[in-house]
């Protein structure tokens, strides 16, 4: 540390604390400093000035800052364009949903296509996938690599996916504070390999399994927990303009008699009723029941929020194979239904839930051996054209303006193929729309009181 | 990761008995402690949170960070390609069902090293399933066995020797070796249904097992818990129950096979979210089975079954039938 400025007591006094550069000093709180180094607080002070006075930092205009490209694409464009041009480098990514709905397809998809060359829309980067309970299943890469189309085995391969296990917090803290940081700055410094891009953590929240009664002194510790954790990721992002992707699962919302309570003008707002905002989607019926577990802490640390979740509808794709059509017809109608709902594949839900960097909007996808797609006959963007909503997901509804809800049912869409075949469709969604919960169309109430 | 660390890392395949940790300087009561609470190799004291070891009786704030950073120098810490744990995974075996079709649908049978969810109404074949695997797992590697042992946690009274017997005689095993390599324990409630995982990997550390049965996992936890007051800690104690599951599976790269009773959904508005039967054990059982199938009744013998939900298999079903050697493939309609 190369310091002209002070006098040499104070260097001593630094070098008695072991501040070996100018940054730690300055991350340093002054009080900090002062215990480190045994100095009184006026002595303190005059090192931050002196450090701080010769090392001004400089405004920079936007149009001097390099034209970095920082945007991966998901590898379908429906997709990229709700999350407003795909996963953008530098911002800490949640993604949460119910098991089975597609976290860990959509994070392996992404550690894939971070290596495309950048002309195909990755970011010709490498991924470094954090596990915490499982293990990274690297078949199921090697099937997305052989059968998604933009995806070759030049293009991308597994020798650029590092992958590491941490079943607890020290480690996780201990892999993002230290080994993290060195395998990034490794592959910078290395031309042939590709610089680390995109950091995956699958699932934050295994972590936080509920060892302990929750109380008070457990929820402080956990919220300290989430916020050096996340602290962690956010310095690493803007660091190093990485992608961080973190999973997270998500926790039942129990409706309570009182909950249903208007809320006045002048009363104070519950946590609860304010969490649905950013806690869920509530894009269709049913989508608000689950929310994001963590809680505030975790919540307010992230930059945006994806939410992926089951729906019961499923919809006849054409595509598979003819000979199963036959098999259909043939079996007895004691099996048919089985059998059909086998050629039906189900349709789930993503939905952004906040993005500082795009709208909140929500697409239909599948999941499919080539990964997950949208449906793609329809836009995500909120469209009232009549045409292209009769095949397409339903618009974006944000949740201050509620669209009709009639305009909103694709008719190919069904609830279940059991359902169809014993009732009559009418009466079917006729109670479809019966069965809405009350808060779907009352949350419009809450921007207007 | 440097070359010389790679290499300790292929030769260290299997996990280091804890007693290991007495090379380095821990004292011999202390090991002792760390056994009695279930934690027989070195990386699961090192995978081990620091406030579950201070826990343990006799062991201090002190003794157990000098324990744990012990066992960090022995478990290396470091990022590992994809590359290498696909060439680790390709050497997982996979325990045959018994049945062609369902291992086909399965990708080569049960998945060794993860939890693998077995749902459905009573008479759907999951106890069948359990009784078939607890003997296919002993075959030889060739024959789509692991070569192991089994352990079968009945909650419910449903193991029946007499099945295993039948089964033994299809793949032409001697019956009385069968029934010794497997180790059968009761259990009574959830506590004990916990307690039996700590004596499991006393167990694990002797000798070989690749096969961990929990039949039902949730029956105990159905009954000991009621109602919405109840919950939060139902869901906590079950949390732990299938953490704990899922470091043996890692640790001693053992298939655990859990079964799931179902309920029905009366109140869920039918139409876009489900309406069909939900496995019990809510977003924690959801999140902790690597692969879930659900089982469904078919005609006569023969019974379905569906991936509900994996990381690598599409979603799909198949048909399998209950013979009286244990499961196999339905016979051909004529």
């Amino acid at each position: 540390m190369d310091l002209p400025f002070l006098s040499s007591a104070q260097k001593a006094a630094l070098k008695r604390g072991n501040i070996q550069s100018v940054a730690e000093l300055l991350l340093c709180t002054p009080q900090d400093l002062g215990r480190r180094c045994r100095l009184a607080p006026l002595e303190t002070t005059a090192i931050f000035n002196a450090v701080c006075n010769n090392n001004r930092p400089e405004l920079v205009s936007l149009a001097d800052r390099p034209d970095e490209p920082d945007c991966c694409t998901t590898g379908d464009a429906d997709l990229d364009a709700a999350l407003a041009g795909g996963f953008r480098s530098g911002m800490l990514w949640e993604v949460f949903g119910e098991g089975g709905a597609g976290k860990t397809q959509l994070a392996l998809q992404q550690a894939l296509f971070v290596q495309l060359p950048v002309a195909e829309g990755g970011l010709a980067g490498s991924a470094c996938y954090i596990t915490i309970n499982s293990s990274l299943h690297t078949p199921r890469l090697l099937q997305l690599m052989a059968s998604h189309p933009l995806l070759s085995s030049e293009s991308c391969s597994l020798d650029d996916i590092q992958t590491i296990s941490s079943p607890t917090i020290p480690i996780l803290i201990s892999i993002l504070s230290k080994l993290l940081p060195d395998l990034v700055s490794r592959r910078a410094q290395n031309q042939r390999l590709k610089p680390v891009k995109l950091v995956v953590i699958d699932a934050l929240a295994d972590l936080f399994f509920g060892s302990d009664k929750a109380s008070t002194g457990t929820l402080v510790e956990r919220s300290q927990n989430i916020v050096e954790i996340a602290g962690l990721l956010h310095s690493l992002a803007s660091a190093h303009n990485l992608i961080v992707l973190a999973l997270n699962t998500t926790t039942d919302i129990f409706q309570t008699p009182g909950d249903r309570e208007q809320v006045g003008p002048g009363d104070e707002l519950l946590y609860k009723q304010q969490s649905r905002w950013f806690g869920a989607a509530a894009s269709i019926p049913g989508e608000n029941s689950k929310e994001a577990s963590l809680g505030l802490a975790w919540a307010n640390q992230i930059n945006a929020r994806i939410m992926m979740s089951r729906t019961g509808r499923r919809r006849f794709l054409e595509q598979g194979p003819s000979s199963k059509r036959q098999k259909v017809s043939e079996t007895s109608s004691a099996n048919a239904s089985d059998a059909l709902q086998e050629d039906w594949t189900m349709i789930r839900r993503l939905s952004v839930v906040f993005s500082s960097v795009g709208p909140a909007c929500s697409v239909d996808y599948i999941v499919s051996a080539s990964g997950i797609s949208t449906l793609s006959d329809g836009d995500p963007t909120p469209s009232h054209n009549a045409q292209t909503m009769f095949f397409s997901q339903l618009p974006a509804s944000a949740p201050q303006a509620p669209i009709p809800l009639a305009s909103q049912l694709a008719p190919l869409d069904v609830g279940s193929v059991q359902d169809l075949a014993q009732s009559d469709a009418d009466d079917y969604f006729e109670s479809y729309f019966d069965d809405i919960p009350d808060e779907f169309y009352d949350n419009g109430a809450l921007g207007d009181s | 990761m440097s070359d010389n660390e790679e290499d300790q890392m292929e030769v260290s395949s299997g996990p280091i008995h804890v007693q290991k940790l007495g090379e380095a300087g821990i004292h011999a009561n202390d090991i002792k402690k760390l056994m009695e609470a279930g934690l027989y190799s070195v990386e699961s004291v090192a995978y081990t949170p620091r406030k579950q070891l201070v826990a343990i009786k006799g062991i201090s704030e002190q003794k157990a960070d000098k324990i744990i950073a012990e066992a960090a120098k022995i478990i290396p810490l470091g990022f590992q390609s994809a590359t290498e744990v696909h060439a680790h995974r390709s050497e997982l075996v996979h325990i045959t069902t018994g049945s062609k079709q369902l291992d086909a649908l399965l990708g080569g049978g049960i998945e060794t090293g993860g939890i693998t969810e077995m749902f459905g109404e009573f008479r759907t074949g999951k106890s069948q399933l359990c009784h078939t695997l607890a003997v296919t797992c002993q075959l030889p590697v060739s024959m789509g066995g692991g070569e192991g042992k089994c352990l079968y946690i009945d909650t419910e009274g449903t193991f029946r020797p007499v099945r295993l017997l039948a089964v033994a005689e299809r793949y032409g095993l001697n019956g009385e070796e069968v029934l010794d390599n497997v180790a059968y324990a009761r259990a009574y409630n959830a506590d004990h249904q916990n307690q039996l995982l700590t004596t499991a990997s006393a167990l694990m550390a002797e000798s070989r097992f690749c096969l961990l049965i929990v039949d039902s996992c949730t029956a105990l936890y159905r009954t000991e818990f009621s109602g919405r007051g109840e919950l939060s800690s139902r869901q906590n104690h079950l949390g732990k129950f299938l953490h704990t599951l899922q470091r043996l599976a890692d640790e001693y790269g053992i298939a655990v096979v859990v079964t799931n009773q179902v309920m029905s959904t009366p109140d869920a508005a039918p139409g876009a979210y489900g309406n069909e039967k939900k496995p019990i054990g809510g977003n924690i059982m959801a999140h902790a089975s690597t692969t879930r199938l659900q089982l469904k009744k078919g005609r006569g013998n023969n019974r379905t079954c569906k991936i509900y939900d994996s990381p690598c298999l599409p979603e799909m079903e198949t048909t399998f039938a209950i013979l009286s050697s244990g499961i196999g493939d339905p016979e051909e309609e004529s």
